[in-house]
């Protein structure tokens, strides 16, 4: 268990260092030059190369990144070429806001979506499947961007009942993203679930206690669905550090003011050391969320080896 | 291929097409599917004579008196944006670029992902373990900031966009071809064709490939779907096609910023938009139960 869990962080470690390597090395591939974005269109020729030799812009490419990473290893990710800010400290601060998201919208995803395909499994009925079909179709097809403008121009606009967008109006404003984000993603978990629990329902454990003469009811709550969750939960952490990485469209379409946010317009303004931050933070949600579902897995069904 | 029992009916026979084809009526999504692709496919190759309007073309009379976009209806079938430009033939247009943009993007990663796939697969080994650690990284990477900065970093165009969604979409596509042709290498009639001295190639090629053919044909379809999401939404926040250019991406951003005046300008390429999702999610399942019906699953 020791010996898997030091492989898997070790392994972790070398995809975040990969990663940042990619990112870093686009960066400085950029046909963009910083130092002049810094310094502004009108500065001199001297004060640009000031700025670069500063920056240590002028380095070669190994030199740059390993000062990067020495110093992102001691917590410092480099202040923001445009704003000036501390990198770190301006994505802890936006932290929150994406948290929240992430986790009202994954409320939503999994409580519309594993209803819907668990209702569908569960009924065994024509027509609660063919309407479960037609949601996961749907929810499939429709564009995550799409859907939250037009729930922006029927529940903020025709029937002014949320906030237009933003983060101002306290916990309601967060309605409409996280059902736009739970929405988008629903039909994946209804899809999961209902095979899941077919699957589960086709399980000789099913017919023995059925056969023993245990309740439907009871059959299908302590039997079929316990087990029918599993891959559910998997999806669900998974989902999870995607999420708390950012919803970069999301965010976008509805101003809210999370990592998303952060990371788009660092990307716009060519804003190197908050993009390498943005990147590695959200490779590093998604990174430590997968090793706890592998970690989780272990814990829960022992057969399971390397 | 005389020692081949293949496992599922190989897209080559005419027969086999034929058992194919009854599998794949048998569901009306499918075929649904089918009908919105094909009269897709018509729009893009027909667009110039389909709409009878210039897209980029700003009429004098595409605008109201104030200055408004017109609304469906008055002589331009969707009504106009707020530049006077006709929506209908933005549309047709539109799906033109989106489409050859997704396809092209799908088409090098399903490339990709074939050469990645079938070395990792096949091989085994060093090369398995690399190309496997590759796409650990890339699933772990925020994939659409990723494209977003290599987009907004290389200046948008066309190409470039190209190039990014198809580099970034490989992965999960390279990881079903591997497993399966690690399962396939085994298989009597490969070890047969080496018994007979038969090369690598052509065991690949000849023996591999060919059984992989429908499970690439399927996933390949289904990422298509995708591609054209990923598409419209980097269009959507910029750095996709540019303006003047019509996509259903930028399309809906234009849009957004006179929604409340006139939404249809938002409605019509988001029902473009989702109607081709749909379709290629409904012919990448149909495909699916008809090349492989002991799959079991249903299109759901």
């Amino acid at each position: 268990m020791l010996s898997f869990l030091g492989r898997r962080v070790l392994w972790s470690v070398a995809v975040l260092l990969l990663a940042s390597l990619l990112t870093f090395f686009v960066g400085y591939k950029v046909p963009a030059d910083p130092a002049r974005m810094i310094a502004g269109p009108n500065a001199s020729v001297d004060t640009v190369a000031g700025i670069r030799r500063q920056l240590g812009l002028d380095q070669p490419f190994a030199v740059q990144y390993g000062r990067y990473l020495g110093q992102a290893l001691r917590g410092n990710l480099g202040r923001s070429y445009k704003t000036e800010q501390q990198v770190l400290p301006t994505i802890l601060e936006r932290f929150p806001y994406t948290a929240a998201l992430a986790l009202s919208g994954l409320a939503f995803e999994v409580l519309i979506g594993a209803s819907v395909g668990l209702l569908a499994a569960a009924t065994r009925l024509r027509a609660v499947d063919a309407l479960a079909s037609t949601f996961v179709l749907l929810t499939l097809a429709v564009p995550s961007f799409w859907l939250g403008i037009i729930l922006l121009y029927v529940f903020g606009y025709l029937y002014p009942v949320f906030p237009l967008g933003g983060a101002e109006g306290g916990p309601i404003s967060l309605f409409l993203p996280a059902l736009t984000l739970g929405l988008s993603g629903a039909g994946y978990y209804a899809r999961v679930g209902r095979a899941s629990l077919l699957e589960v329902l086709g399980e000789d454990f099913i017919r023995t206690a059925r056969a023993k003469g245990v309740s439907p009811g009871r059959v299908m709550l302590r039997h079929a669905l316990k087990n029918a969750l599993r891959p559910l939960i998997t999806m669900t952490a998974l989902d999870l550090g995607v999420l708390l990485g950012g919803a970069l469209i999301t965010e976008q379409v509805f101003g809210w003011p999370g990592i998303g946010t952060l990371a788009w317009q660092a990307v716009q303004n060519i804003d190197l050391p908050m993009i390498m931050g943005t990147v590695l933070f959200s490779a590093l949600c998604i990174v430590v969320a997968n090793v706890l579902v592998d970690l989780v897995y272990r814990w829960v069904d022992p057969r399971i080896t390397a | 291929m005389s020692v081949a029992v293949p496992s599922r009916p190989s897209l080559s026979s005419p027969f086999a097409s034929f058992a194919l084809w009854r599998r794949f009526r048998r569901q009306p999504g499918s075929v649904l599917g089918l009908v919105i692709t094909a009269a897709l496919l018509l729009i893009c190759l027909l667009a110039p004579w389909l709409s009878g309007h210039d897209p980029v073309t700003q009429y004098p009379d595409g605008l109201s008196e104030l200055g408004a976009p017109l609304p469906p209806g008055q002589g331009f079938i969707f009504g106009t944006d707020a530049l006077g430009r006709d929506l209908c033939a933005r549309l047709l247009f539109g799906t033109r670029t989106s489409l050859t943009i997704a396809l092209l993007s799908n088409l090098i990663a399903t490339a990709v992902a074939l050469v990645l796939g079938t070395l990792a697969g096949y091989f085994g080994g060093l090369l398995d373990t690399l190309i496997m650690r590759l796409t650990d990284v890339l699933i772990s990477f925020p994939v659409l900031l990723l494209a977003a900065f290599l987009a907004a970093v290389l200046r948008p165009g066309i190409g470039v966009i190209i190039g990014v969604i198809g580099g970034v979409s490989w992965f999960y596509l390279a990881r079903v071809i591997r497993a399966e042709l690690l399962s396939v290498r085994r298989r009597e009639y490969i070890e047969a064709a080496r018994a007979l001295g038969a090369s690598d190639a052509r065991i690949i090629f000849r023996h591999a490939l060919p059984q992989i053919l429908g499970l690439v044909t399927v996933y390949s379809t289904l990422n298509f779907s995708t591609t054209v999401l990923f598409v419209a939404a980097l269009s959507y926040v910029g750095i996709g096609v540019q303006p003047p250019t019509p996509d259903w991406g930028n399309m809906i951003a234009d849009g957004t910023q006179y929604l409340t005046v006139s939404p249809w300008l938002v409605i019509f390429p988001g029902v473009f938009l989702g109607l081709s999702v749909l379709a290629f999610n409904l012919l990448g399942d149909g495909l699916q139960s008809a090349l492989d019906p002991k799959s079991g699953r249903k299109v759901d």
